[in-house]
């Protein structure tokens, strides 16, 4: 199968299936990422994002599958391909007892860096993710927003050809978010492949040049956003709040003609209908007689949120 | 290998930061072993400080006997060191004087008690102060007399008159040439025992090492719980490298610890380890063993806190079992053989036999011992260990 891989695949994998107790975790997962290029793996929390990434890096032994990086195939104890890959995971992974520069020092040398650039290239990283004037304090010191750019420092140290990055902007502040989706950018536009897994819309959206939206162990469909919406056809998304109620309005919505999906998360509504415009008074008229009080509506054009309903049946988030 | 050694100096780069571990590693036990040798200074019951004083008032054939064949023996083998008096205030009063431990009195009319059937005791007078030596003397004094008793005994069946001239010496006599005088072997014995300094300090560095080591296989489980497992397991590094790291780390720190207390005992306490071969290869084994039982221990219970109390039980039940903090070798019996279920008996065991002029050829089965706990428990656990380089 090695022969129709194109050299510009930094990462590809195919067929990768992972069962837990019984319970299938990851089935027949199968995606590449060319250089330059960055993936994002949409999915809720408990969708399988992790588990497909911790088999690409090789810390998890698949029950199926193939994964080759940059031509090399990989499994959990293939050196070679594993050294092109820079790998932040989710939960932070750092020695709180050494400092920024002692974590970065540690896992440089574990990635075989030179003596001589060592010292450079840890400098470098470190002014990249804005920790020089506290590189020498101990990383238990450091405020929640630093241990995250120390943990994604670490996986860019040996300047690898495939980025994997799991859930990195999870309890992250705004301000520290926006500067890691802007250096993500910069080192995919420097040639860097990039695998992304999130639950959040709005970062697939701005980062990913195409997407795999995962659900329960299974990818339901990949694209660029474009592609994703399309899907959904000539459709609109509407959003409903409200404080209490949503759920007997959702069954009630769903026997009403037009409607092609609606599913409850976290004091919202999201319905996905053939037309807002002449469904949008029955619409109000049924939630308000299921006894919910709408406190805000909004009728959009459909996103990546409407795609996972649209071919889920459940919200993004819930 | 490379990756082994990064992953090592990392390890003792954290060790070396985590005050505990230091205090545990470095200065507790230095510290107990100043502590004990200061305490035992008074009380410790080096032979050469056995002085005892010996009256025979009633200047009988039994007395001379136990001076000439007993005592004297005692003096010449260099167990006790011996003094004369005439009176029973002439020995009382070398004791006040603090010129012996303990006086040994054949009071007056003792000969005369054995004829009429019912022998008085031999006296024994100790010093307040001292603590071995009348101890020491009882113990001569009540084997001799019950050896005596025996053996008059057999000799008023066999028709023997006691009354006649020579007969009781000859009787006394012949406890001397039997083995009557359970005393010396008692103290033979007892001279193959370390002396307290070395001993409270060999005991110290076995104790200590088992918690010297037990962060190796606790902090394979903390770079779980950090999550920095995964991130070692996703290097390109051999997975085997994680382990051996984890284990040169851990034997560098245990190594280190005993080594600590075995050169500072020896030139703050005065402590005489014995041949220095033979200690370095007692004291390896010692460390391997002490890893191989703390993470075997670890390794069977569930999470990080379980293994840490566990590892503590182990390691103070079987130190005291195996007799680090008092010498279950002269207890004897069952104890002792139980005792030998611990490696650190047979470390004590082995450092006696280097400190009583011994080599490593002379307790190669001490040191057969400790390689076959560490090699037992080390396998298993180390096989058991493989299981937590898993993300
Ligand atoms: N080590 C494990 N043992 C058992 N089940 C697991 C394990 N890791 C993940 N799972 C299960 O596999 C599914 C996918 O989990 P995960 O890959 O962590 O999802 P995500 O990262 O998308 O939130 C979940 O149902 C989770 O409970
Ligand atoms: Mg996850």
């Amino acid at each position: 199968m090695s022969n129709h891989i194109s050299t510009s695949n930094v990462l590809e994998c195919s067929g990768l299936q992972k069962t837990f107790n019984g319970n299938v975790a990851v089935k027949d997962v199968g995606f590449h990422i060319d250089a330059g290029e960055t993936y994002g793996l949409l999915g809720p929390n408990g969708a399988g994002k992790t588990t497909c990434i911790s088999m690409i890096c090789g810390i998890l032994q698949r029950d199926s599958g193939d994964i080759t990086v940059c031509g090399e195939p990989l499994d959990i104890g293939s050196v070679t391909a594993k050294s092109s890959i820079g790998f932040v995971p989710q939960d932070l992974a750092l020695y709180p007892d050494l400092s920024a520069r002692e974590n970065m020092m540690f896992f440089a040398r574990l990635y075989g860096l030179s003596k001589t650039t060592l010292r450079r290239r840890v400098d470098e990283v470190i002014e990249l993710v804005g920790l020089t004037e506290r590189a020498d304090d101990q990383a238990t010191e450091y405020s929640g927003g630093m241990k995250r750019r120390l943990n994604i420092g670490i996986g860019l140290l040996h300047e690898p050809k495939l980025l994997i990055l799991d859930e990195p902007t999870v309890g992250v502040d705004p301000q520290s978010r926006n500067a890691i989706l802007e250096s993500i950018q910069r080192l995919s536009s420097e040639g860097m492949a990039v695998l992304y897994t999130t639950h959040y819309m709005e970062e697939a959206q701005r980062l990913c040049d195409r997407i795999g939206i995962i659900d329960r162990g299974e990818l339901r469909a990949e694209g660029s956003q474009r592609e994703l919406v399309s899907l959904v056809g000539e459709r609109d998304k509407i959003r409903l709040e409200s404080a209490s109620g949503l759920e007997s309005a959702s069954t009630a919505l769903r026997g009403l003609n037009g409607i092609v999906e609606a599913a409850v998360e976290n004091e919202g509504l999201s319905l996905i209908v053939d037309d807002a415009r002449s469904l949008l008074p029955q619409i109000i008229a049924k939630v308000a007689e299921s006894g919910a009080v709408i406190t805000n509506v909004a009728v959009t054009e459909p996103d990546l949120e409407t795609v996972f309903l649209h071919l889920t049946g459940r919200a993004l988030r819930d | 290998m490379r990756s082994a050694f990064i992953i090592t100096i990392k390890d003792l780069k954290q060790r070396a930061r985590d005050r505990s571990a230091l205090l545990m590693v470095f200065v507790i036990p230095l510290a107990l072993v100043l502590i004990f040798s200061q305490a035992l200074a008074g009380v410790t019951g080096s032979p050469s400080e056995l002085k005892f004083v010996f009256a025979d008032p009633d200047k009988s054939e039994i007395g001379t006997v136990f001076h000439d064949q007993v005592l004297k023996t005692l003096e010449a083998d260099g167990l006790i060191t011996l003094s004369l008096a005439v009176t029973e205030e002439e020995a009382s009063g070398a004791i006040a004087a603090g010129d012996a431990g303990a006086a040994i009195v054949i009071p007056s009319g003792f000969e005369e008690s054995i004829y009429s059937g019912s022998p008085d005791a031999i006296q024994v007078i100790g010093h307040a102060d001292a603590f071995l030596s009348p101890l020491v003397a009882k113990a001569i004094a009540d084997s001799f007399a019950s050896e005596l008793n025996t053996l008059i005994i057999s000799a008023a069946a066999a028709g023997v008159d006691l009354a006649d001239a020579g007969a009781l010496g000859r009787i006394a006599g012949e406890i001397a040439l039997t083995k009557g005088i359970v005393t010396i072997d008692d103290f033979s014995a007892s001279r193959k025992e370390l002396d307290a300094t070395t001993f409270y300090s060999a005991g110290m560095a076995i104790f200590f090492v088992f918690f010297s080591v037990q962060f190796g296989i606790t902090s394979l489980i903390e770079e779980r719980n950090r999550g920095t497992m995964p991130r070692l397991i996703a290097a390109p590094i051999p997975t085997w490298s994680i382990l051996a790291g984890k284990v040169l780390s851990t034997f560098v720190v245990g190594v280190m610890s005993m080594a600590v207390l075995v050169v500072a005992s020896t030139f703050i306490v005065g402590a005489e380890w014995g041949d220095l071969v033979g200690v370095t290869v007692l004291v390896l084994l010692a460390v391997l063993s002490a890893m191989g039982i703390m993470t075997l221990v670890a390794t069977v219970v569930r999470t990080a806190e379980q293994a840490g109390n566990a590892q503590a039980i182990v390691a103070v039940a079987m130190g005291m079992l195996g007799g680090t903090f008092f010498p279950v070798a002269q207890i004897g019996g069952l104890i002792e053989k139980v005792s030998l279920l611990t490696p650190h008996a047979w470390f004590m065991r082995g450092l006696s036999g280097l400190q009583s002029g011994g080599n490593l050829g002379d307790v190669w089965q001490e040191a057969a011992a400790i390689l076959i706990f560490a090699l037992v428990t080390g396998a298993i656990g180390f096989a058991r260990a493989r299981r937590l380089v898993a993300p």
